[in-house]
């Protein structure tokens, strides 16, 4: 089986380790790193589950090779909370807003959102601005509502919140 | 759901590139991979070896020179999005691009990429058909130049050999006497067209000299309207010629798909038409 | 009622879920854990000969290829016995555990690979050569149920799996005096419940201890135990079935599978931890959906619009096997009743076995569809009648001192239907008036003017929910002090853990963070039946209610006699007990319990009764109806057919409501689920059976942009069937949404008179109706 041994950064830690070329990046964090709060809800690039940011911009991990992510950077949920252990100002406003039920899909709203968080600007933040985003994670459970709320919340400017 | 063995090849130079190319059997290149991935792991594809480009120096960039925009086919469809060159010259693509996918397939898919896997709703090789872009393909043997007219075959095929591939696109730009127009009707936010028309028309005074139409998602390959450009051509763009542009629309070729018929298809390549001209005819 | 939620609680479950430490059947390991593959029919029909595994056993990883055949040895059966009892139905056809000769659809389970990896496994499974001969197929219910269509199965008489006729009263008269009669046919499709979580599960058999451990994404891990009990013939304490975290249910996670049953008989064979993860297009092809039903029906109604009678037919789809009895078109045909009089009822109901995937519950469970039947002829006779769609409905809605309201069919568990509390016409009323109805008029004139066609339309609707017949709960407090509470209930995001810990909080006088919950764990609770009909808020709920009671009583008893003073005078307060107003006389919860766990040879203290512990199985005596309105708002581009929901507005009541952030929760869920019901999903199959909607680009789900915001407002009616007072929530939203949308979309189109049909209203369907009416010359 044709291996390579690859050099990233997950979340801040750099890891060296041997994967098969066609282990895909979401595999590769769950299965060889243990971090399974990214989630394969589709395996072709659709669902959003598995968003996670790679050199800070969000992509589908079910979509590129591990062996791809060579010598960069991937942030995945795990990175939110901070050293102490305090929830994401975005994951607290989740929680108050009730926009996750099941959870399965949350981590890969919460990077799509985190992204939007770190290119956009406040002023710029809408309803619409934020359900275009999110456009690329599908959820079944919530209706969507309790997402775009917490995210008005947390990354839009007062005046654009409802 | 996981894709077939391959062999994985990262080449680091177009030379390096060109052999592995040139040598390898059964091998597809991956530029962002947002379309071949899920094929491959559906298992719809299952090329031997995969030559991955991203570590090609000069694929990715976006130049403007003698009344040309070059882009190049590593271009991240979010790059050209966000691009001034190409948002102030050739308005017409960036109109395009904000239709292709999601933030997240933007982020990786890229110009190259979707001309290559030249799905017949997609929204670059509509831009390409209606401004005659110029592909530029090398391979070991030389470089060689076409129009997209020549490099589009059929949907999903193209003209390129095994052993080629294609580096950069050159695109007209937008002068002050041209017009553009685009609009695209899909189900959701993100989906491939049900059925995208653009539109370019150059006027002389209130008359147009060059007219330019094309659509995607009849189910044919992306390409110019040669009939709707003809009757368009040293005429004013009117009432009446919108009416009989439309009319015209309405019985080009188009095949039914699993979602949507022909019948649909023309009819919203009619009504599209039309949103796209009365626009550009009330605006000037 | 005093509500939890909206008051700073945040659900229990939320923060490991944020965290991405949620623990869903995937993120699961275990030391040597292998990777199964099924190998599923290519073809909706086929006669399946030999199966050659050996090329896929010689790839370098693969531990085994098993068939039926070498399952046996474990196996005790060679069919699942998921047969729901139901006298309709002539002939059961069980799921086959996996294929011995016959494959019935795309899809079905044939043969399993064991191997190292899932790649390992995908390879090898594409290298088992099966010698099949194609077979016809049925695919279409009114060919099937046709006299001279082939069989779905070579060993059933005919497709016709079930006939029978709902009703009551003179339906024949009725029509005979009726002033206005109205007839209509609808071919109504719902989709499957595509939670992002596939079905999934992993077993590990522990030779330290002789049991079987097997965490499955499923609703109902207690009936999936007595399944595996069954079928492996073990017994109850060598297995072990845990739902973790699951991710979305929905219904069709409710029903046990082959695989389940596949998996774990090949982790006993092989003595290894098995794993097998359902991916999307198996979830397409394999997982329990929705789909067709036909409906003729006819309407008769006085000269006033009152309800009269509705007769006719409905032609139901049920796939290749009867994994669920006859539940889901049931549904359809009592839930058309809705919150209405309807004096007499006769509905023939035919269900066709097809060559395709087996159809059971998602959410609404085939009530949207009758829901939706009964409101457009409503609609259609108030248009023929030139009166509003809200008087038609006035005039017929049960009046709120009729309830309880006894309707003349029957539920499943044999008794009949009746509404228990509510006000239905109240309920409307509101409704129209925060949706404002009654300008609306005004502002579609008005955009007419400017071509832009809106339309506002509503729904009434009831809901049968809290089904039985039990469910179980535990609360149990040990020295540690801690609450610990168990449940039969399960969940799949529905906050089950934090409503269960609020209703045992408000009696115990403690936050619910402190009580520890735990859900679908068979080793925590010796029975339970799980999620289903919005059932466990008012089962499980009501259960724990009842424990948690009978654990204060016994606190405030056992203290009353340790402070010496009247339990009477005693409150509960922060996991103690003390004296009211005397804060320095208290006892821990840990000490009583430490008391009343004993000491070697003395006697508990006052003659109490051992232990803090307390078990709780709740009958429900009836089902107990929530009921809504929904108001949709619309605009249609005529041009294209793209229908956009602008508004939408539902006046829900649920009675009372533990927690209403997780009831709106639902109800939004519910709704968008039922709007994509309406708009999107679609599963499509070409003339053979093949499944052509397999991936989640053909099968469409809304997206955040393709949703409006639902405006949700509360009535509390609460019902008498229970202490709580409480009725279920999960399914409602869903059930409104087509007939309200529908609605909205004709009264939008109003002026061209389109009548819609069929489910559901895709782009170029609605296009179609609105040239083909255009032709026709109006408006």
């Amino acid at each position: 089986m044709d291996e390579r041994i690859i050099t990233i950064e997950v979340n801040g830690k750099q890891y060296r380790l041997k994967v098969p070329v066609r282990e895909n990046l979401a595999d590769f964090l769950r299965h060889r790193l243990h971090l399974t709060g990214t989630h394969t809800g589709c395996e072709h690039g659709v669902c959003g589950s598995c968003t996670i940011l790679l050199d800070s911009r969000s992509v589908r991990s079910c979509l590129i090779l591990a062996v791809q992510c060579d010598g960069r950077s991937v942030r995945t949920v795990e990175s939110l909370a901070d050293a102490a252990g305090k929830l994401d100002p975005l994951q607290d406003a989740f929680s108050r807003h009730h926009a996750l039920q099941c959870g399965f899909c949350t981590p890969g709203v919460l990077m799509t959102l985190v992204e939007l968080r770190e290119n956009a600007d406040p002023s710029e933040i809408n309803e619409d601005m934020i359900r275009e985003k999110l456009s690329g994670n599908l959820c079944r459970c919530t209706g969507y509502q309790g997402m775009v709320d917490a995210a008005l919340e947390t990354l839009s400017r007062p005046d654009k919140r409802l | 759901m996981k894709a077939a063995g391959f062999g994985y090849h990262r080449p680091e130079t177009m030379a390096e590139l060109l052999t592995l190319l040139a040598d390898l059997p059964d091998a597809r290149i991956i530029a962002g991979g947002q379309s071949l991935m899920p094929m491959m792991n559906f298992r719809v594809a299952m090329p031997q070896h995969l030559v991955d480009i991203e570590k090609i120096d000069g694929l990715d960039s976006i130049n403007l020179r003698d009344g040309i925009v070059q882009i190049g086919a590593m271009v991240r469809q979010a790059d050209a999005l966000a691009s001034p060159v190409i948002k102030e010259n050739c308005p017409v693509l960036a109109d395009a691009i904000a239709h292709i996918g999601h933030q997240q397939t933007r982020n990786r898919g890229t110009v190259g990429g979707s001309l290559c896997h030249l799905d017949p709703a997609s929204e670059i090789p509509l831009v390409c058909a209606l401004l005659d872009a110029q592909l530029y393909i090398a391979s070991r043997r030389g470089t060689r130049i076409m129009n997209f007219r020549d490099f589009a075959v059929a949907p999903l095929t193209t003209s390129l050999a095994e052993d080629e591939i294609l580096t950069h696109i050159d695109l007209p730009i937008c002068d002050p006497d041209t017009r553009h127009g685009f609009r695209e009707y899909a189900r959701r936010s993100g989906d491939f067209a049900v059925v995208a028309v653009a539109t370019h028309l150059r006027f002389a005074g209130e008359t147009i000299t060059e007219a330019r139409m094309a659509f995607a998602g009849l189910g044919t390959i992306q390409a110019r309207a040669d009939r709707l450009e003809m009757f368009a051509t040293s005429q004013k763009l009117s009432p009446a010629l919108i009416d009989k542009l439309a009319q015209e629309a309405a019985q080009m070729p188009a095949e039914s798909d699993l979602h949507h018929d022909a019948d649909y298809k023309r009819h919203l390549a009619a009504c599209l038409l039309r949103e796209v001209l009365e626009r550009i005819l009330r605006h000037g | 009622m005093q509500h939890a939620g909206k008051t700073g609680h945040a659900r229990l479950e939320d923060e490991r879920l944020l965290r991405g430490q949620g623990r869903f059947v995937d993120d699961l390991d275990v030391p040597d854990l292998l990777h199964v593959v099924f190998l599923r029919s290519a073809y909706a029909h086929a006669r399946i000969g030999k199966i050659d595994k050996s090329a896929a056993e010689k790839i370098v990883g693969v531990h085994a290829v098993l068939t039926l055949a070498d399952l046996k040895e474990v196996l005790t059966c060679e069919r699942l016995p998921a047969a729901t009892p139901a006298s309709a139905i002539h002939f059961h056809v069980d799921p086959c555990i996996l294929v011995k000769d016959e494959a019935c659809y795309v899809g079905e389970p044939i043969a399993m690979v064991v191997a190292d990896t899932r790649a390992i496994a995908e390879d090898a499974a594409a290298l088992i050569e099966i010698d099949a001969e194609i077979l016809p197929a049925v695919t279409e219910i009114r060919a099937g149920l046709s006299p001279d269509s082939p069989r779905t199965r070579l060993d059933q008489p005919d497709n016709c799996v079930a006939r029978w006729t709902i009703g009551y009263g003179d339906c024949e008269s009725a029509f005979a005096k009726a002033a206005h009669k109205i007839s209509a046919s609808f071919e109504l499709h719902k989709g499957g419940a595509i939670p992002m979580e596939g079905r999934g599960l992993l077993a590990r058999p522990d030779p330290l201890d002789g049991v079987l451990t097997v965490w499955d994404s499923t609703q109902m891990p207690h009936r999936v135990k007595r399944v595996l009990v069954t079928t492996l013939g073990l017994n109850e304490n060598q297995i072990r079935v845990i739902a973790p975290d699951v991710g979305g249910g929905f219904g069709p996670k409710g029903p046990v599978y082959a695989e389940e049953v596949a998996v774990s008989a090949a982790a006993l064979l092989l003595q290894k931890p098995l794993k097998w993860i359902e991916d999307r297009y198996e979830n397409f092809i394999s997982t329990n959906q929705e789909r067709d039903q036909y409906w003729d029906v006819e309407g008769a109604f006085d000269a006033d619009g009152r309800l009269l009678g509705i007769r006719g037919t409905l032609l139901h789809d049920h796939g290749a096997c009867t994994p669920s009895g006859i539940q889901l078109p049931q549904n359809s045909t009592t839930n058309l009743i809705g919150p209405y009089i309807l004096p007499t009822y006769k509905l023939d109901v035919s269900l066709c076995l097809t060559n395709k995937t087996p159809t059971t519950s998602t959410r609404g469970a085939g009530r949207p569809q009758g829901t939706f039947v009964m409101e457009r002829l409503l609609d259609r006779m108030a248009a023929k009648l030139g009166i509003g769609r809200d008087e038609i409905r006035r005039r017929n809605l049960i009046p709120a001192d009729a309830l309880p309201y006894v309707t003349q069919v029957l539920t499943r568990d044999g008794l009949p239907m009746t509404y228990d509390s509510g006000d239905y016409p109240e309920c409307q009323r509101r409704a129209l008036e925060a949706a404002g109805w009654h300008d609306f008029l005004a502002r579609q004139k008005a955009a007419r003017e400017k071509g832009r066609w809106i339309g506002l339309g509503l729904s009434n609707y009831v809901e049968g929910t809290g089904r039985g017949p039990f469910e179980t709960a535990s609360l149990r407090i040990g020295p540690s002090g801690k609450i610990l509470v168990a449940s039969g209930a399960a969940s799949q995001g529905q906050g089950t853990s934090t409503m269960l810990a609020h209703i045992a909080a408000k009696v115990l006088g403690v936050r619910p963070e402190v009580i520890d919950v735990t859900c679908g764990d068979t080793h925590a609770i010796a029975m339970g039946l799980g999620a289903y009909a919005s059932r466990q808020t008012v089962t499980a709920g009501n259960a724990l209610h009842a424990a948690s009671l009978e654990i204060a009583q016994k606190i405030k008893q056992t203290a009353a006699h340790l402070l010496e003073v009247s339990a009477d005078d005693l409150e509960l307060r922060d996991s103690f007990v003390q004296v009211k107003g005397v804060a320095s006389m208290k006892k821990s919860f840990g000490e009583i319990a430490k008391t009343l766990s004993g000491n070697a040879g003395f006697a508990l203290p006052g003659g109490m009764k051992p232990g803090l512990f307390a078990a709780v199985d709740f009958e429900p005596p009836a089902i107990t109806y929530t009921n809504g309105t929904h108001l949709a708002e619309v605009e249609v581009d005529i041009r294209t057919g793209h229908i956009k929901i602008t508004r939408y507005v539902i006046v829900h009541d649920c009675g009372n409501m533990i927690n209403p952030q997780i009831v709106e929760g639902q109800v939004l869920g519910g709704v968008v689920h039922g709007i994509s019901a309406t708009l999107f999903e679609w599963i499509r199959h070409d003339a053979q059976g093949q499944p052509l909607t397999v991936s989640l680009a053909d099968y469409l789900l809304p997206t955040a942009h393709d949703v409006p915001r639902i405006e949700i407002h509360h009535m509390e009616s609460p019902t008498p069937l229970n202490p709580l007072g409480v009725k279920g929530a999960a399914e409602s939203g869903t059930i409104g949404a087509p007939a309200a949308i529908v609605s909205a979309i004709e009264d939008a189109l109003a002026p061209l008179k389109i009548e819609i049909n069929q489910l559901p209203v895709t782009p170029q369907r609605l296009q179609k109706l609105i040239r083909k009416a255009q032709a026709g010359g109006s408006p």
